[in-house]
């Protein structure tokens, strides 16, 4: 019988939604990864004469406002967008596993405190927040992960609280108990592994969200500042000048839409995968 | 017999559904539920004892309470005649009674190599592997297993390759008793027999004793030399295995050897042994708490907890008439049998 | 006598795996009559859940028939349409499981689903549908049917759900009642009291009762006829007290010495069958129990044994079972 992580490969490639979600997310991580040499021209580089010019040879996505080369800075925004959502979602990730494993196996007590803090940060609306952290802290790219995480935060440890709540009540913890482990070990070897699998999954289904909310928050000029390329940023732009050039909303919106459902396609396909009752097995 | 363990007049309570909240900051009356009441019971060396009682007898409860998973609220615990008291009294207890539990797929972490988990007792007490990097394989085939099943992940076992896993995970530090819950749920009867040879042998031949807590009362007949009998976590019962199902005097005991069924059609009973449910722990009839199922209840039974009476030195009954329930039980064909 | 209600006929059932096509069900044979109550039994990997799943006409996906059929009602229900399939099951033919928590919605309440199962009955208002689903409910034993009606299959406790499991399945009056391990799930005074309640309902059902399980018990307090199965096959037939007392296949005399239950003295060893399963991918061209057997000769090995008539509806595939 074949080990696990080669069934949920295999299970993962069966899946037809999570090969296309698998490309589009690795061309994506390509395009951010090599965007200096897939760019054909300088994200940045200012040209007016050209300003508003539709596709063409040189520009195959046209110009913005200013005449830079909208290609470009596409691929150079799917850095910060890629950059942006996989640091924070990340960082919030490890964080949330930490905090949810503490809540879950701790002591009542711990257990109620973290409680109330998440609570405290989910009751805030999101925007609000996020307004009060970067009207202290000033509007950057730093603080735009700082916000990101601090809103995930709670949701990925109450995740990983309830699977561990559950997981707390099993055999094998309680045979653990009996042979002396110790919290650490109980913890780190038993609980860990059996929950990872299941944030990993949610947390490629945020990736988006957070794309989105780089793109939303940069585009209330709270998060990315320009002249940096971000999808937000662009969508911006195209928005302010509308009239002129229609077409850049649009071809600042396809990358959002494609990322959204590549990283979409892919967490489902991953969650099937991963769930062992969902893999059909042969009956002996 | 000097015991190796010994439970001693034990009572556990646990918070009752109601006591959450606000309820629970409240001082004062909280409502219990009492799991447990005053239990007592001894394991002696190399004996194997058998503990049998319908689901929500608290059977399970006793085993976890025996390897300090859960807390007792009164009595007295010990375990190679030393009380039982601190967190390292338990780690004592830990390193020399192993827990079987009832799932034995669950009872292993999903997500660990077999081979991993064989060695686990050794790496958290401390003990150096027996044989090296061989440890694990030496376990396996002590309990009749391939080698090969330590690349397996507990879910790719079959029912009694589980079993016999657990087992072996029991023994990995040599310990003195083993307590096993269910030890047979669940399996097929030829694999039932494998596994009840293979601990009927490791008590022979390394002198272990066995607490087989299960509510099959086949199992216990024909591998236990004691045997207690709980009802709704009370001792009803307890004596030698033989005489119990010889001349069981307990109307619950005598119900329960009856409600087995027989695989030899010429001796189904045409009437029913015992009728109703194992009442809730919630409800708690007074006095006997079998008399709400009795077929032998009166007015008393309801009124007055029975004392435990000894029939004979070492056969305790729980029951105020239990000098007149010496009749045969409709269903002691194996009684009589077992006699001869 | 009568006709058989239900006849399984030369049925083999293959199962597509990864290593080959897994043969479950080889040539699988047997028949029940209306009023009998007949037992299947084996271990598991014997293919008596893939028998039963092909009597209620629900086979898994990767499940293929191979060979053969089930009679029932004039025709082959395996071959039949989804939709005929759909009507067959409830109807004419129902089941109980094992785990009583399965075959109730957890969300709705007992008296909505009783009274849903009889959509297919005309002719009878809600309340009467109603009605029908409490006198069910009295005649399995629940006391108080009214207030069952109203409560949700969490609320029940095990004994209470498996009866209330039984009540579903005989509420349509199926002509066979097919029972998937219907104790194993449950203590032993539990277990009695279902027991004791299928052998009371068998007094005024005309139809015919399928028990599949492991434990022999079941089978002694219940069955008139008992099919024994090994490795996917019917390795013998026969009334429950001729198989009991008379055993003809070696695999039949073993399951019986090595059941505790039917052992009186304490022995230091428990009988055993000793080996394993074949593998069902490319079964054994001799008899399937030929490895573990300890009377097989040259023979047993090479030659797959006949089905040999032991006596009055009584037979056992084994070489030797007329010696």
């Amino acid at each position: 019988m074949a080990s696990g992580k080669r069934n949920v490969w295999r299970a993962l490639m069966a899946e037809p939604l999570g090969i296309i979600g698998g490309v589009i997310v690795l061309a994506f991580v390509l395009m951010a990864v090599f965007a200096p040499w897939l760019a054909p021209h300088d994200p940045l580089k200012i040209d007016v004469m050209h300003k508003f010019s539709g596709p063409s040879l040189e520009h195959w996505a046209g110009t913005d406002q200013l005449g830079r080369d909208l290609l470009s800075r596409i691929f150079y925004g799917a850095r910060t967008a890629l950059g942006v959502a996989i640091t924070a979602t990340g960082i919030a990730g490890i964080l949330g596993i930490l905090l949810g494993l503490v809540a879950g196996y701790g002591p009542r007590w711990l257990d109620s405190l973290l409680i109330l803090c998440f609570d405290a940060i989910t009751s805030l609306p999101m925007i609000m927040f996020a307004l009060a952290v970067i009207t202290v802290l000033g509007p950057s790219t730093k603080t735009l992960i700082l916000v990101i995480i601090l809103v995930s935060i709670p949701g990925y440890a109450r995740f990983i609280r309830a699977q561990t709540l559950s997981l707390v009540r099993s055999d094998f913890i309680m045979a653990e108990q009996a042979m002396n482990a110790s919290h650490a070990r109980i913890i780190l070897l038993h609980l860990l592994p059996n929950v990872a699998g299941q944030l990993l999954v949610v947390l490629s289904m945020d990736i988006p969200v957070v794309i989105m909310l780089e793109a939303g928050l940069s585009y209330l000029s709270l998060g990315v500042k320009p002249p940096t390329p971000s999808w937000g940023n662009i969508l911006y732009d195209g928005y302010v000048s509308l009239r002129q050039s229609p077409g850049m909303v649009i071809i600042a919106g396809i990358p959002l839409i494609l990322a959204t459902l590549g990283f979409t396609f892919l967490g489902e396909a991953l969650r099937d995968a991963l769930d062992p009752r969902l893999q059909v097995r042969t009956l002996a | 017999m000097s015991a190796l363990y010994e439970v001693n007049n034990v009572t556990l309570d646990l918070a009752g559904p109601a006591a959450s909240g606000l309820q629970r900051l409240l001082p004062g009356n909280a409502p219990r539920l009492t799991i447990l009441s005053g239990l007592s019971l001894t394991i002696g060396h190399g004996e194997m004892l058998g503990l049998v009682g319908e689901s929500g007898s608290g059977k399970s409860t006793l085993a976890r309470a025996m390897m300090g998973l859960i807390d007792i609220t009164d009595g007295r615990l010990s375990f190679q005649n030393r009380t039982l008291e601190s967190r390292a009294d338990f780690i004592r207890v830990r390193q020399g009674a192993a827990l079987m539990f009832q799932d034995a797929v669950a009872s292993l972490s999903p997500r660990r190599k077999v081979g991993a988990q064989l060695v686990e007792p050794f790496q958290i007490n401390g003990v150096p592997l027996p044989e090296g990097g061989k440890t694990a394989m030496t376990m396996l085939e002590r309990v009749g297993l391939p080698p090969s099943l330590a690349q397996r992940y507990p879910h790719e076992l079959s029912g009694g390759q589980a079993r016999r896993v657990s087992v072996a995970r029991a023994l990995a530090l040599q310990p003195k008793l083993v307590i096993a819950d269910e030890p047979t749920a669940g399996l097929d009867v030829s694999v039932q027999a494998e596994i009840l040879n293979l601990m009927t042998g490791l008590r022979r031949d390394m002198g272990l004793s066995f607490l087989i807590i299960t509510h099959n009362l086949a199992v216990v007949r024909h591998v236990t030399d004691r045997v207690a009998v709980l009802y709704l976590g009370r001792m009803v019962e307890w004596g030698p295995t033989r005489e119990v199902f010889a001349r069981p005097r307990h109307p619950y005991t005598q119900s329960l050897v009856a409600a087995e069924p027989q695989a030899d059609p010429r001796k189904r009973r045409a009437d029913l042994a015992l009728k109703g449910e194992i009442p809730s722990v919630l409800a708690r009839p007074t006095g006997c708490e079998f008399h709400t199922r009795c077929p032998l209840a009166r007015p008393r039974c309801a009124a007055e907890e029975p004392r435990p009476r000894m029939i004979t030195p070492d056969h305790m009954v729980r029951c105020h008439f239990a000098e007149d329930t010496k009749t045969e039980t409709q269903g002691g064909n194996h009684g009589t049998e077992l006699e001869h | 006598m009568s006709a058989p209600l239900i006849k399984v006929d030369d049925l083999s059932i293959a199962y597509a795996s990864e290593e080959g096509p897994v043969q479950a069900l080889r040539h699988a044979t047997l028949e029940a009559r209306a009023g009998e109550a007949i037992g299947i039994v084996g271990e598991s990997g014997c293919g008596k859940s893939t028998l039963a799943s092909a009597l209620i006409t629900l086979l898994a996906r990767n499940a293929r028939v191979t060979s053969g059929g089930v009679q029932f009602g004039g025709r082959d229900i395996l071959s039949i349409s989804e939709e005929e399939k759909r009507k067959l099951r409830g109807r004419h033919i129902a089941m109980i499981f094992q785990d009583p928590m399965t075959s109730f919605n957890p969300v709705l309440t007992i008296g909505e689903q009783l009274v849903d199962f009889q959509g297919q009955r005309e002719g009878l208002s809600k309340a009467e549908k109603r009605q029908q689903a409490a006198a069910m409910l009295k005649r399995v034993g629940i006391a108080d049917p009214g207030r069952c009606l109203d409560r949700y299959v969490a609320e029940l406790s095990g004994g209470m759900r498996q009866r209330a499991a039984i009540a579903a399945a005989l509420l349509m009056a199926p002509d066979v009642l097919v029972a998937d391990e219907p104790t194993t799930a449950l203590d032993v005074t539990m277990e009695a009291q279902i027991i004791h309640l299928l052998r009371e309902l068998r007094r005024d059902y005309n139809g015919a009762i399928v028990i599949v399980t492991h434990h022999l018990g079941v089978v002694g307090e219940l069955c008139d006829r008992v099919y024994v199965m090994y490795a996917g096959e019917v390795v013998e037939e026969g009334s429950t007290d001729d198989v009991y007392h008379r055993p003809r296949h070696p695999y039949t005399r073993a399951l019986i010495a090595c059941d505790p239950a039917n052992l009186h003295e304490q022995t230091p060893l428990l009988p055993t069958i000793p080996g394993r399963l074949p593998d069902l991918v490319s079964p054994p061209s001799g008899c399937s129990f030929a490895a573990r057997c300890p009377q097989a000769s040259e023979l047993c090995r090479s030659m797959a044994p006949p089905y040999v008539e032991v006596g009055p509806r009584h037979a056992a595939r084994c070489h030797e079972a007329l010696a």
